[in-house]
C-alpha cells in the first residue's frame, strides 16, 4: 500500500482535517434541527398567510388577517387570559418549590442520589398518565383530595372541583407544576452545588442570619440558573395542554391557548387559523423566556 | 483586644478522634501560629475557635468568655480563609462593608470603615472592582480589609497565603505582621509552612495528628526543640537524626563511630544536628563523621550539600562556598553544643 499526499488545491475553500470532522458531526443536529423544528416552523409561518380549510375551496392568501381575526375573537382571548393564569401559577409553585426542594436537598449529605430519583419521577411520567393519576385524587365522588378534606373536616361534602373556574385553574396548574417541578429542582440543585461553602462560613462570621444568606449569597449566585429555571417554567406553562385536556377537556373554564390551537385546527378545521395561533403563541414564549434570560444574565456572571 | 484559651479541646467526627485534648493560651496582641503537617488537626482548631466547627470536649474562651456555645457573629472574631472567600457577586467595597451591612450601620459609618481599611491596604483604587478582577495578592488583601473593617478582638487566619506566589508571600507575610502591629489585635494564623511561623509568629504552637507537641518562642522551639518531631519540623533544611546509642557521654552511631556528647544519657537515642550546625573539615580530623559527597546545591548565599557516610545521609549547609564537588572525601564536624540527643523510643528530648 502506498501512501499518497494530495498537493493542496488552490483557488477552493480549503478545509482542514479538524474543520471537516467538525462539520460532519453537527451535521446529524443541524439535519434534525432544520427538518423537525425550522422547515414545519417556516412552513407554519407561511402557511398562516393563507386560507386554509378544508371545509373551504382553495387557499387564497389573505395576508395577516387570520391574525387579526384571532385579536378579534373572545374565546381566543380568554384563552389566552387562562394561559397567563397558568403561567403565573405554575412558574410561582414550580419556583418556590422547586427552590425549597433543592435547598431541602442541598442539605441532605446521606441518599441524596435515591431522594433525587424519587423527585425527578413525575418528571419521568408521560404527561397523559400524570395527568390521569391526578384525575383520580381529584374525582369527585372516589378522589383523593376529598376524601382527605372530608377526613380533616375542612368540607362538609363532596367538591366537584371544576365545577369552579378559580379552583379548576388552580387544580390544573398544580398537576402541571408537578410534573415540571423536578426538571426546575435540579437546575437549582447544580446551581447551589457550585456555591463554595466557605462562602456561608464567611456570611456567618460577618454575622448574615439564616435569611439574609439565602437572600444575599445563595439568590445572587444562583440567579443564572434560576433564569434558566424560570424560562422553561414559563414556556412549558405557555404550552400546557396535557393536563387540561384531560382533566377537563375543552372546557372554556380551563381552556389554555394550546387547547384553543386545537380546537381551531381539528375540530372547527381552520387550520390556518390554529397555524397563526400557535405561530403566536411561540413568539411570546420566546419573548418572555428572552426577559428572563436576557436580564438575569447581563447582570449575574462573575466567574 | 482579648487573650484566647484554649482548655482540653476535643473533637471528634463520630468515632473518630481528630483531636486529643489540646490547651494553650493566646496572650492579648500576641501572634501565634498553629503549625503542622496537614492533617493534624490545626485548621480544625481554628475552625472550633471560629464556631465554624462544633467543640467535642473541653473549652474555648474569648476574652475570658467560654464561648463553645456563642454563635459565631457574637464571637468578636474575623477570619481570612486560604481561597479568600469572597462573595462573587458584589463589589470590593461591598464585601468589605458587608458585615457591617448587616449589623444595620449607616451607609456613611461602613463608608468611612471601609475607605479607612483600603486605604491601609492600598485597596482604594480597587473599590469597585469584583474579585474576580482582581489579582490573588489583591483579593487576599480585600479579605484581609473584610476582616479588619470589623474591627475584631482576634483575628484568624487559615493558611492565607497558601495560594499565592513564592514572591507575594514573602510581601504578604510582612504586610500581615505590620498590620498586626498596627492593629495591636490578638492573631492566631494556620500554616503547614514552618518558614511563615517562624517569620510571623511571636509563638508558635507545634501540633502532630491531634495532639500539641510544643509551644514557644520560634527561637526557642529551634534551640531546644522538646522532642524529634518539632526538632524535624522546625528549621529549614531539616535536622539530621542518627541512631546512636549513648552511654557516659559519648554516643556510639551505628557505623561505629564514637562522638563525644556533652549529656550522661545512656540507652538507644537519636542524635540530632542540624545542617548549619555541621562544620567542614579534613577527613581525617579527629571526631569528625567522614564521607563522600553527593549532592551539591547552591542559592548563592549559601550551600547545600548531601554527604553519603555508608547507608547515612547527613545534609549540611555552608555558607562560606568551601570549594567541593560532587565526590570529595569531607569530614563534618558537628559544633560542640548544638547536637540535641532524643530518646529513640519516645522521641523526647534528652537535655
Amino acid at each position: 500500500m502506498t501512501l499518497r499526499i494530495r498537493p493542496p488545491r488552490l483557488g477552493r475553500l480549503r478545509l482542514g482535517r479538524d474543520a471537516r470532522l467538525g462539520l460532519a458531526l453537527a451535521l446529524p443536529v443541524a439535519l434534525i434541527m432544520g427538518g423537525l423544528v425550522f422547515l414545519p416552523l417556516l412552513s407554519t409561518l407561511f402557511d398562516s398567510l393563507f386560507r386554509v380549510e378544508p371545509m373551504k375551496p382553495g387557499s387564497p392568501f389573505v395576508g395577516v388577517r387570520n391574525y387579526t381575526n384571532l385579536l378579534k375573537d373572545s374565546t381566543v382571548n380568554a384563552a389566552w387570559i387562562t394561559t397567563a393564569i397558568y403561567v403565573a401559577l405554575a412558574v410561582f409553585i414550580e419556583t418556590v418549590g422547586g427552590l425549597a426542594a433543592a435547598l431541602l436537598l442541598n442539605r441532605i449529605k446521606i441518599g441524596r442520589r435515591w431522594l433525587l430519583a424519587i423527585v425527578v419521577l413525575p418528571w419521568c411520567l408521560p404527561p397523559v398518565v400524570n395527568a390521569i393519576i391526578w384525575m383520580w385524587i381529584y374525582n369527585p365522588s372516589y378522589g383523593l383530595l376529598n376524601g382527605l378534606l372530608l377526613s380533616a373536616g375542612i368540607i362538609d361534602t363532596p367538591q366537584v372541583w371544576f365545577n369552579n373556574r378559580e379552583t379548576g385553574l388552580l387544580l390544573v396548574s398544580v398537576v402541571h407544576a408537578w410534573r415540571m417541578m423536578p426538571l426546575t429542582v435540579i437546575i437549582l440543585l447544580a446551581a447551589l452545588q457550585s456555591i463554595p461553602a466557605e462562602l456561608y462560613e464567611a456570611a456567618r462570621l460577618d454575622g448574615a442570619t439564616g435569611w439574609q444568606r439565602l437572600r444575599k449569597i445563595t439568590l445572587p449566585l444562583i440567579a443564572p440558573g434560576l433564569a434558566i429555571a424560570l424560562s422553561q417554567s414559563t414556556v412549558f406553562a405557555v404550552n400546557l395542554f396535557d393536563e387540561a385536556w384531560i382533566l377537563n377537556g375543552a372546557s372554556l373554564d380551563t381552556r389554555s391557548v394550546i387547547i384553543q390551537v386545537y380546537v381551531l385546527a381539528f375540530q372547527n378545521m381552520k387550520f390556518s387559523s390554529g397555524m397563526a395561533l400557535s405561530v403566536l403563541t411561540m413568539v411570546i414564549s420566546l419573548a418572555v423566556s428572552m426577559i428572563y434570560v436576557l436580564r438575569v444574565y447581563r447582570e449575574t456572571r462573575f466567574e | 483586644m482579648a487573650e484566647v484559651s484554649i482548655r482540653d479541646v476535643t473533637k471528634s467526627y463520630g468515632t473518630t478522634k481528630v483531636l486529643h485534648g489540646v490547651s494553650f493560651d493566646v496572650a492579648d496582641g500576641e501572634f501565634v501560629a498553629l503549625v503542622g503537617p496537614s492533617g493534624c488537626g490545626k485548621s480544625t482548631l481554628l475552625r472550633m475557635i471560629a464556631g465554624l466547627e462544633e467543640i467535642s470536649s473541653g473549652t474555648v474562651s474569648i476574652a475570658g468568655r467560654v464561648v463553645n456555645d456563642v454563635e459565631p457573629k457574637q464571637r468578636d472574631i474575623a477570619m481570612v480563609f486560604q481561597n479568600y472567600a469572597l462573595y462573587p457577586h458584589m463589589s470590593v467595597r461591598d464585601n468589605m462593608g458587608f458585615s457591617l451591612h448587616l449589623r444595620g450601620a449607616s451607609k456613611a459609618e461602613i463608608a468611612a470603615a471601609v475607605s479607612k481599611a483600603a486605604e491601609i491596604l492600598g485597596l482604594t483604587p480597587y473599590l469597585d472592582r469584583t474579585p474576580k478582577q482582581l489579582s490573588g495578592g489583591q483579593r487576599q488583601r480585600v479579605a484581609m480589609g473584610r476582616a479588619i473593617v470589623r474591627q475584631p478582638a482576634v483575628f484568624l487566619f487559615d493558611e492565607p497565603l497558601s495560594n499565592l506566589d513564592a514572591a507575594l508571600r514573602v510581601q504578604m507575610r510582612a504586610e500581615i505582621r505590620a498590620l498586626h502591629e498596627r492593629l495591636g489585635s490578638t492573631s492566631i494564623f494556620v500554616t503547614h509552612d514552618q518558614v511563615e511561623a517562624m517569620t510571623m509568629a511571636d509563638r508558635i504552637v507545634v501540633m502532630r495528628a491531634g495532639r500539641l507537641e510544643q509551644a514557644g518562642p520560634p527561637l526557642e522551639l529551634y534551640d531546644r526543640p522538646a522532642n524529634a518531631f518539632v526538632a524535624g519540623f522546625i528549621g529549614s533544611p531539616a535536622m539530621n537524626f542518627l541512631e546512636a546509642v549513648a552511654e557516659g557521654g559519648q554516643v556510639r552511631l551505628a557505623s561505629g563511630q564514637v562522638l563525644e556528647v556533652a549529656s550522661a544519657a545512656t540507652g538507644a537515642v537519636l542524635y540530632g544536628i542540624r545542617p548549619e550546625h555541621l562544620e567542614l573539615t579534613n577527613p581525617d580530623a579527629p571526631g569528625a563523621i567522614v564521607g563522600q559527597v553527593g549532592i551539591v546545591e547552591s542559592t548563592g548565599t549559601a550551600m547545600f550539600v548531601a554527604m553519603q557516610a555508608g547507608a547515612l545521609t547527613l545534609h549540611a549547609v555552608f555558607t562560606d562556598r568551601p570549594n567541593i564537588k560532587r565526590g570529595d572525601q569531607i569530614g563534618l564536624m558537628p559544633k560542640p553544643g548544638l547536637v540535641h540527643l532524643f530518646d529513640a523510643k519516645t522521641g523526647l528530648r534528652l537535655s
